[in-house]
């Protein structure tokens, strides 16, 4: 079974939030509303002696995601690939998910339809990446199966050996992964 | 796009104001609904272009569905290798803004009232020419200044270039003085090009400095290049005022205090001179550092040696014989066969002692201890050493990469020589892993443009009496724009000195929002006669205009993008198409016809057919023309090094540089004539701390501004709701110890004071800028409100108002200071009122789901 998810190496982001607008051109975005967002993590310490990294915040594709458990409607759902998603009709826009999310993934757009990162599934069904992955400036997203070792995702994964992050994990197991070499991981 | 979810009666709703429907003339709302376009017309068609929001120029995929627009992605065979930054997105969004200019219009109201009349091409064409004809029979041709935006693809800007000299136009307000044509100018009078802006080598490189450059400032591909660098262990120099994305990837950063880099350059050079690693050979070799200097300060010719002598021969000892040698600057070779000319000491010839020019500029930048600059600098003495040893040490084979926020001194010929000698003299010209001097594309550049014949009798003639044509006489004599161009134009429109300009003609450029002393600009150019602007939307200087043109978006009409700014290759050797993704909206042309029909009218031989013949003539280098490049898409020249030995510089194939006697300039009389001196010198910026000590008292923070966006370029998409939400207010970024001592809080307006002037912009509290230095965002306006708000508000949140046009400038290209001095407090008023502060205003900007095309 597959596990899609994409591995961020922090190393190289730039912080341009290029994948931002990326995301809204794909999946019809509405205004005012992110799927995806970069944070500016720094900088911190007294300048000139400052440390600075960006971090890439959206739906983590957890394990065992929240937003599916609370879900009343069966709106949210998650797809034996990994991919948890919603569908639109049977969303009443109760926000439960949005209160359940640990890492505010979520929101409501215009129609009061809860929103998230799809992982563009509409693009892996048909074989492409993610629209935030190819076009990074950095190449700093590593999109793949980490069920598969012979991923692109899973070799960066091992390659980066004990410098791999996780948002907090309070049991639901998120699967993207943040790689960070040189800085401390402040989260 | 989710936008197109909007419905034309909402849109409209929304859009009721004039502002949003751009033109504020009656027809706006008729011409947009007529623009509907037929549904299901073709199938999708998928066309490589160029993305052309910035100079990065990435090669970019449009997906056009139904004759409209609907996708862009990057192209992964060229250098960008299919990346592409947030603005490319806009593109759509700036195609069919509800704001766009969509048909020739004539002013009906007071200037900057916002009343407009449609007219047709034809009037307009032939009220643009009878005016500009009126003021050169009245005042003369140099009475009018012309003007242009930063060009990219660079015809524009030539065409432009083309048909006002020619006409006899010899002053412009820019782009050049705020972009890189100083430091341009300057390397070419150095050694015949351009390496700060012409690449580097970055695949074989061992060391990269970037110089108050971002990766991301244009063409954000040049981080995949550094990141690989990085990771083969080649580490990074970053000098900049500033923590950003760039300095914060750096191995060594240099928190540079603003306007003091030169500091930093002389002390990298007396480190280099004072260790010995410099390139001997290659100064000996290839530069006039071997030269003997005279006591006024010029070089010593056989001229002033003997009756008769040739001014062309240069004077040198040979290091064994210590016997008087000349270099014929014609010949391109030495009196002796097997000369070793010195490059140090002092020589005795004739009884008369002379040192080098190598030993002054020893001499002269001996005082620049790092001790010195890291006391003038601000930066701390331990990373200039380690910066500096790190560079020496890897050259040749280090790059050095420079961004345009340094041109902005008094000083930019200085620091530009100054650059030109730390690289060099390092031994790093035309090495692997270092600068390639002068790029080699496969076509004939837009440059050819202008300069090709014919020159008409009014361009001979302002040429050669600038004290008659060119607003600024006596001065800024090494540049490209020979009539001056910057504050020496304001100066004369607002004082009438040395003449008072009558009209103007500018495209795609807004100086009102661009130069320094916004106020002072708009006082300048309320006086004129005649005004025309040519314009994708109605920037505050068209608001002033007599006629406005619709140009068509770059990416509705044809061009070849070539290579600028200082990428590595293979950037820096590709050329590109541009081709349309779709028809011009309304009935906007493109802005190059435009000046073809325009010079015409005005009477000026284009040599040229149209954009198509040019392209087709500047193709035959590639062996094809515009048709065959269209199939090919792009074309990268092969990289070659050493070019200065093989003959690959000069016309007449001599080993050489482009130089007349074939020599690096290590030492310039042109600059000696024309600017601080034939050595670099520093010169301390004014309105600085140590320039202006009292003034400091009263303003205690220094102000820079300019930094690149991630959103925005310059003055442009500020009608893009993609980029206004992600970027929605001008920011100012103040460090949190200086927050804390103004009572200045972060996301809160804040006021910031010059003794010039002042403006507003939202607080950013971070600890990326020094306590003593604040950086505001520039070229910020809001299409949103009114014309007749202070012409969408261009000066409520501009920096360019705190600075004073009346200080001193680079003597041999004209640039200054765009920082200064301030004070800074909060403010109790919020955001300027009329401009947009939450995401759903900024949905009226949205293209309409069916009209706008």
């Amino acid at each position: 079974m597959a596990r899609y998810a994409m591995v961020f190496d922090l190393d190289g982001c730039l912080g341009c939030k290029s994948c931002m607008i990326a995301c809204k051109q794909e999946n019809n975005v509405d205004i005012g509303i992110y799927w995806n967002k970069i944070r500016t993590v720094g900088p911190n310490g007294k300048y000139p002696d400052l440390e600075m990294y960006y971090m890439p915040e959206l739906c983590q594709e957890c394990e065992n995601p929240p937003c599916v458990e609370v879900c009343p409607t069966g709106a949210s759902y998650k797809r034996k690939d990994g991919i948890t998603l919603i569908e639109n009709d049977k969303c009443i826009g109760c926000e439960s998910c949005i209160d359940a999310c640990p890492y505010g993934a979520r929101s409501m757009n215009s129609e009061n339809i809860a929103v998230k990162c799809n992982l563009c599934a509409q693009k892996i069904d048909g074989g492409e990446k993610p629209a935030c992955v190819d076009i990074c400036p950095a190449k700093c997203r590593i999109f793949g199966d980490l069920d598969d070792p012979k991923s692109e995702a899973s070799i960066a994964l091992k390659k980066a050996g004990k410098n791999v992050y996780r948002l907090p994990d309070s049991g639901n197991k998120p699967s993207m992964a943040y790689v960070l070499t040189t800085l401390k991981w402040r989260m | 796009m989710k936008g197109e979810g909007i419905s034309r009666r909402s849109f409209l709703k929304a859009a009721s104001s004039a502002a949003i429907l751009g033109s504020g003339a009656a027809g706006a709302e008729e011409l947009l609904a007529s623009d509907k376009l037929p549904q299901n017309e073709g199938e999708k068609e998928i066309i490589p272009s160029a993305c052309r929001q910035c100079y990065g120029r990435c090669a970019i995929y449009g997906t056009v569905k139904n004759g409209r627009l609907v996708k862009i992605e990057g192209n992964p065979e060229l250098y960008n290798e299919g990346t592409v930054c947030s603005r490319a997105f806009s593109i759509p969004q700036t195609m069919y803004s509800p704001m766009r200019i969509r048909y020739p219009m004539k002013r009906v109201g007071k200037r900057g009232e916002g009343k407009w009349k449609r007219i047709s091409w034809e009037e307009a064409m032939t009220e643009i020419a009878g005016n500009l004809k009126k003021v050169k029979d009245k005042y003369g041709p140099h009475t009018i200044i012309h003007n242009n935006g930063t060009g990219r693809d660079q015809l524009n800007i030539y065409a432009l270039q083309y048909v006002f000299w020619n006409y006899g136009s010899t002053s412009c307000f820019g782009v050049g003085n705020l972009c890189k044509i100083g430091h341009d100018a300057v390397s070419r009078e150095i050694y015949g090009g351009a390496c700060q802006w012409s690449g580097w080598d970055g695949q074989k490189t061992k060391c990269i400095i970037m110089w108050g450059r971002q990766i991301k400032a244009f063409g954000y591909y040049d981080w995949l290049t550094v990141k690989r660098a990085k990771e083969r262990g080649v580490k990074l120099i970053v000098v900049d005022p500033r923590f950003n994305s760039t300095s914060c990837k750096a191995d060594v950063w240099l928190p540079v205090r603003p306007g003091s880099d030169m500091a930093l350059a002389l002390a990298f050079i007396n480190v280099m001179i004072r260790t010995k690693r410099y390139d001997a050979e290659f100064i000996r070799k290839w530069t006039n550092g071997p030269f003997l200097v005279k006591e006024d300060g010029f070089l010593l010719r056989e001229s002033d040696l003997k009756k008769g002598g040739s001014e062309k021969k240069m004077a040198a000892a040979d290091e064994k014989t210590g016997r008087l040698i000349f270099w014929d600057g014609e010949t391109l070779s030495w009196s002796e066969e097997n000369a070793v000319p010195a490059i140090r000491g002092k020589h005795k010839i004739n009884g008369k002692t002379y040192p080098t020019s190598f030993e002054i500029l020893a001499e002269s930048v001996s005082e620049w201890t790092v001790e010195k600059a890291a006391e003038l600098t601000w930066v701390p003495k331990d990373r200039i050493e380690t910066a500096i040893n790190l560079y020496l040490d890897n050259s040749p084979g280090a790059s050095f990469c420079r961004g345009q926020k340094t041109e902005f001194t008094p000083n930019t010929s200085g620091l530009s020589h100054a650059f030109n000698l730390l690289m060099a003299l390092s031994g790093n010209f035309e090495a692997e892993g270092g600068q390639n001097c002068i790029r080699e594309t496969p076509h004939a550049s837009p440059v050819a443009f202008v300069m090709y014949p014919p020159k008409s009798a009014a361009w001979e003639y302002s040429l050669k009496n600038p004290d008659k044509t060119s607003v600024s006489p006596g001065t800024q004599k090494i540049s490209g724009e020979f009539g001056g161009w910057g504050a020496a134009v304001t100066n004369a429109m607002v004082t009438g000195k040395p003449f008072q300009p009558r009209a103007y003609f500018g495209a795609h450029c807004d100086p009102i929002l661009g130069l320094e002393d916004s106020k002072k600009v708009l006082e300048g150019m309320l006086k004129m006669d005649f005004i025309a602007n040519v314009n994708l939307f109605m920037s505050p200087a068209c608001e002033i205009s007599d006629i406005v043109l619709p140009a068509s978006h770059p990416n509705e009409v044809d061009r070849i993008e070539y290579p600028q700014t200082g990428h590595p290759f293979p950037a820096t050797q590709t050329i590109l198409i541009r081709q349309p993704f779709g028809k011009p909206a309304g009935e906007c042309r493109d802005d190059i016809d435009i000046l073809f029909d325009l010079g015409r009218r005005l009477g000026v031989d284009m040599h040229w057919k149209d954009t198509k013949d040019f392209y087709d003539w500047s193709l035959k280098k590639a062996g094809t023309d515009f048709e065959g490049f269209r199939k090919k898409v792009y074309i990268t020249a092969p990289i070659h090094y050493k070019k200065h030995e093989t003959g690959r510089l000069r016309k007449d194939k001599k080993p050489g540089f482009p130089t007349p006697d074939g020599k690096f300039n290590l030492y310039s009389e042109a600059l000696k004539k024309y600017g601080w001196g034939p050595v670099p010198k520093y010169v301390e910026v004014p309105n600085s701390p140590y320039s202006e000590p009292e003034l400091y008292k009263k303003y205690p923070l220094i102000f820079i501004s300019g930094a690149r966006s991630d959103q925005y370029f310059h003055s442009e998409y500020r009608q893009s709701p993609y980029m206004r939400e992600l970027h929605s207010f001008p920011r100012v970024q103040v460090n949190p110890e200086t927050a804390a001592k103004y009572g200045i809080k972060d996301g809160e307006w804040i006021y910031i004071e010059s003794s010039h002037g002042k403006c507003t912009q939202m607080a950013e509290v971070t600890a990326a800028v020094h306590p003593g230095v604040i950086h505001m965002d520039h070229d910020w306006w809001f299409p949103e409100k009114e014309a007749s708000d202070e012409l969408h508000g261009c000066f409520v949140c501009n920096p360019n108002v705190l600075v004073s046009n009346e200080q001193i400038h680079d003597p041999a290209i004209g640039t200054s200071s765009f920082g200064g001095l301030c004070r800074i407090y909060p403010s109790k008023d919020g955001a300027p009122a009329g401009i947009y502060t939450e995401p759903e205003q900024m949905k009226a900007m949205l293209p309409v789901k069916d009209g706008g095309k």
